[in-house]
């Protein structure tokens, strides 16, 4: 008796287990769908919500607690504060040396593998140069933060701005990053190459538009 | 009163400022050299997804600078390679982009780089077909230089390619020609359209000597359909059409002149089935077909403008088409080829459609006004002109074939001329048309007389064989009392009958009796029809379908005895 009663038990525990086990499983199968479907095709508007939400809460938080933060800054030596922004600085400062140089040179082993062409375009880009003159600003910013005088809200406001110099460079160094990818890849070069080539077909179409409004006469006819 | 005063045109100042001032162009040459040079340096790598992605990169860019220089391109002309100055002037960056692809294309060649050159061919296809609607700063009419130009440079990649043997590049190239040659006869460009026949026929040549029946079949095709878009875009008086079909009749008639195998019709469909396999809708007879409901639409519509251009395109068509045909045949007879089966059929749809177009002609409504009797005048002129060419073609082509087998003919596709021939008599019996009937039953007994010299396989009794489908003619004639034909069908089996006897009698002097082979033919087509032991194949249905056996026995008994001499 006692013995139906364990095997009645047992296959009990195992129904329900596998009760669980299959709504489990459907629980996963469900979620996929969604991750493929629903998830998937919001997936970006998602990011750039959860990315603008979490900026807006950190801005909430930093003017919430900018006094309490300030007095925190200011009990800590006064030194602090300007060596970050040189620390920043020559960070930033570093990054142009560093990543510049170093995808100078793998734009060299493109070039030297593919064709001068991308060395050129690279050159010539005007983003890179953007990303260039932007992360020189920067650095000279935060230099610039390190000789100011210092006020009311000074600690919190240079600490925040230092990072969020620092940040930006972060960001710059990915756009950065990903560029050199592009001109790495000859198609990208190519498709570069063509855009100019129609801006001067641009150019020659503009010419020739202006040609004809004021038409000289003939030179036979002249007297 | 003001004097008028002559003026520079726009197209004539910018093509000025163009020329004395060259590098107001360096920088689209600079940008053009640059992706070549891309094209060149991946091209050795044979990373093809960067060619492909530079060599359209330039199509797109020289296309675009073609129709920025819409008007006022300085190119050669026809006009200046017969008179005129020596020095040519072309354009600096079509002539650089040209050269560069050129370069590009020989060392893909030399490589046997297929996939390469075949992108080069793409990208000079687009450029092509984009050039057809700019204008130079002179052009003939009927002529565009630039399309000239580039379409001479497309046709010298492919002949290296054809050449050596590239049997993808040359089908890619041959497919490229043809899609500007279309585009040409589109824009009613006809004299560069004839230089792209004239390459496309060059091509052929080549494999046709290679022995290549399914590359043979891509210059065929592509100007088929030059020919197909030529009566279906009704282009008119410009011998677009005549050259087209001279030029696959020579084509045919070289690529049957290299004896194919008799049995070796999967090839010959490859290689001359775009121009004469009827299942193709560029075979001459759809197309014939295809300018015939292109006039009966004119007609239905009363659009007499259109309806005197398709009449045009008609009769540029079916002029002088026997001598093809029989230009074709005979190199096919002489060699045996499944070709003859080909131009038999051809023949006879013809024939059919030119039955039906002349039926539908005949259908005038009363001249109201002078512009309708014109009208009607040249309809008339039009019907007898279509009817002259029908006889001709049935007349005066299967016995100019036929004499062209080399004896003893031992090809069983003779056989399918004679049921043709007497299904275009009955058809033209019903149709009221007895010229044409005669010109079959004229047909019939010519080729009946010669089996008597030169038996098919051998046996005279073939001669009576075909002389049965003389009388298959009659015996419609005798049933629907059309006694003309009737005496004409007689008249010329009694003539037969005279000659076979003459010739058994030559082969057997002391024979104690002749066979009465005619009459005993008769007697089995008798005997078929009772039996309904006859295939039911269209012709034979025509006849079977509407005679008794006692019509046949009543025809036989009407034949002469023959007169010994």
């Amino acid at each position: 008796m006692a013995l139906c009663e364990r095997a009645l038990a047992r296959a009990k525990a195992r129904t329900s287990r596998g009760e669980i086990l299959d709504r489990l499983r459907k629980a996963t199968t469900r979620i996929k769908l969604f991750l493929l479907t629903n998830w998937y095709s919001h997936r970006r508007k998602a990011l750039w919500i959860v990315g603008a939400t979490t900026a807006l809460v950190a801005g909430l938080l930093l003017a919430c607690y900018w006094s309490s933060l300030d007095n925190y800054l200011s009990g800590l030596e006064k030194s602090v504060v300007p060596e970050l922004a040189i620390g920043t600085g020559a960070a930033i400062t570093g990054i142009i040396a560093i990543a510049f140089s170093l995808s100078l040179f793998a734009i060299q082993q493109v070039a030297d593998r593919g064709t001068p062409a991308t060395l050129q375009a690279y050159a010539r880009d005007r983003v890179i140069v953007i990303i260039y003159w932007t992360l020189a600003a920067f650095a000279i910013i935060c230099f610039a933060i390190a000789l100011l005088k210092v006020e009311r809200n000074y600690h919190t406001g240079a600490a925040v701005a230092d990072l969020l110099l620092l940040f930006g460079s972060f960001v710059l160094l990915n756009i950065h990053f990903r560029r050199v990818i592009k001109f790495a890849d000859p198609r990208f070069t190519i498709r570069r190459i063509f855009e100019q080539g129609e801006k001067q077909l641009r150019a020659l179409q503009d010419l020739s538009d202006n040609v004809g409004q004021h038409m000289p006469r003939d030179p036979r006819t002249r007297k | 009163m003001t004097k008028p005063t002559a003026r520079y045109t726009p197209q004539q100042l910018r093509a000025a400022i163009y020329q004395n001032r060259p590098n107001v162009l360096s920088g689209v040459r600079h940008t053009l050299a640059e992706l070549l040079s891309i094209a060149r340096t991946y091209a050795s790598l044979q990373k093809y997804d960067v060619t492909l992605h530079a060599l359209d990169a330039i199509a797109r860019l020289t296309a675009k600078y073609l129709q920025l220089r819409d008007g006022d391109l300085v190119m050669p002309t026809s006009l200046d390679a017969m008179s005129g100055t020596t020095t040519f002037g072309f354009d600096p960056v079509l002539t650089e982009a040209m050269e560069g692809l050129s370069s590009l294309h020989r060392g893909a060649i030399g490589r046997g780089d297929v996939q390469l050159s075949q992108q080069i061919i793409d990208a000079l296809e687009f450029v092509g077909i984009q050039s057809v609607d700019t204008r130079t700063l002179i052009y003939p009419p009927g002529e565009n230089p630039t399309t000239a130009f580039i379409q001479g440079y497309i046709f010298g990649l492919v002949q290296d390619g054809a050449i050596r043997g590239l049997d993808d590049v040359t089908m890619r190239g041959v497919a490229a020609l043809a899609s500007i040659g279309k585009k040409l006869l589109r824009a009613q460009i006809f004299v560069t359209a004839q230089s792209t026949i004239q390459y496309m026929e060059q091509l052929a040549y080549i494999t046709v000597v290679q022995r290549k029946p399914h590359i043979i079949g891509e210059p065929v095709r592509g100007i088929a359909e030059m020919l197909q878009v030529a009566v279906s875009e009704v282009v008119v008086g410009t011998h677009t059409i005549d050259s087209i079909l001279d030029a696959l009749q020579r084509i045919a008639e070289a690529e049957l002149n290299f004896k194919p195998s008799p049995q070796d019709y999967v090839g010959l469909r490859f290689s001359l089935g775009a121009f004469l396999d009827l299942t193709q809708p560029t075979a001459l007879a759809n197309i014939v077909a295809l300018a015939i409901q292109n006039l009966s639409l004119a007609i239905k519509t009363g659009d007499f403008a259109r309806m005197d251009k398709c009449r045009k395109i008609i009769s540029e068509l079916i002029d002088q088409l026997w001598a093809r045909l029989v230009a074709i045949g005979k190199v096919a007879a002489a060699t045996e080829s499944f070709a003859i089966l080909y131009i038999n059929q051809n023949i006879s749809e013809i024939f059919k459609q030119g039955l039906w177009l002349y039926g539908l002609l005949n259908i005038r409504p009363e001249p109201i006004d002078q512009a309708s009797g014109h009208e009607a005048w040249r309809t008339e002129q039009f019907a007898e002109n279509l009817l002259r060419e029908l006889s001709w073609i049935v007349g005066a082509t299967y016995w100019r074939i036929f004499e062209a087998f080399v004896p003893p003919i031992k090809s069983p596709l003779v056989w399918d001329f004679f049921p043709t021939l007497s299904d275009i008599g009955i058809r033209a019996l019903d149709a009221g048309v007895p010229l044409i009937t005669d010109s079959a039953i004229t047909a019939l007994k010519s080729i009946a007389l010669k089996c008597i010299e030169t038996p098919i396989e051998g046996y005279l009794r073939s001669a009576a064989r075909v002389a049965v489908f003389i009388a298959r003619v009659g015996i419609v004639a005798q049933k629907t009392r059309q006694q003309q034909v009737l005496e004409i069908s007689l008249n010329a089996l009694r003539e037969f009958n005279d000659r076979y006897y003459a010739k058994q009698r030559e082969i057997q002097p002391d024979a104690e009796f002749y066979e009465a082979d005619l009459k005993n033919e008769l007697s089995d087509l008798s005997r078929q029809l009772r039996d309904r032991s006859w295939f039911l194949d269209e012709e034979d249905a025509m006849f079977f379908g509407r005679v008794a056996p006692e019509d046949i026995e009543a025809f036989a008994d009407r034949l002469p005895p023959p007169k010994f001499q």
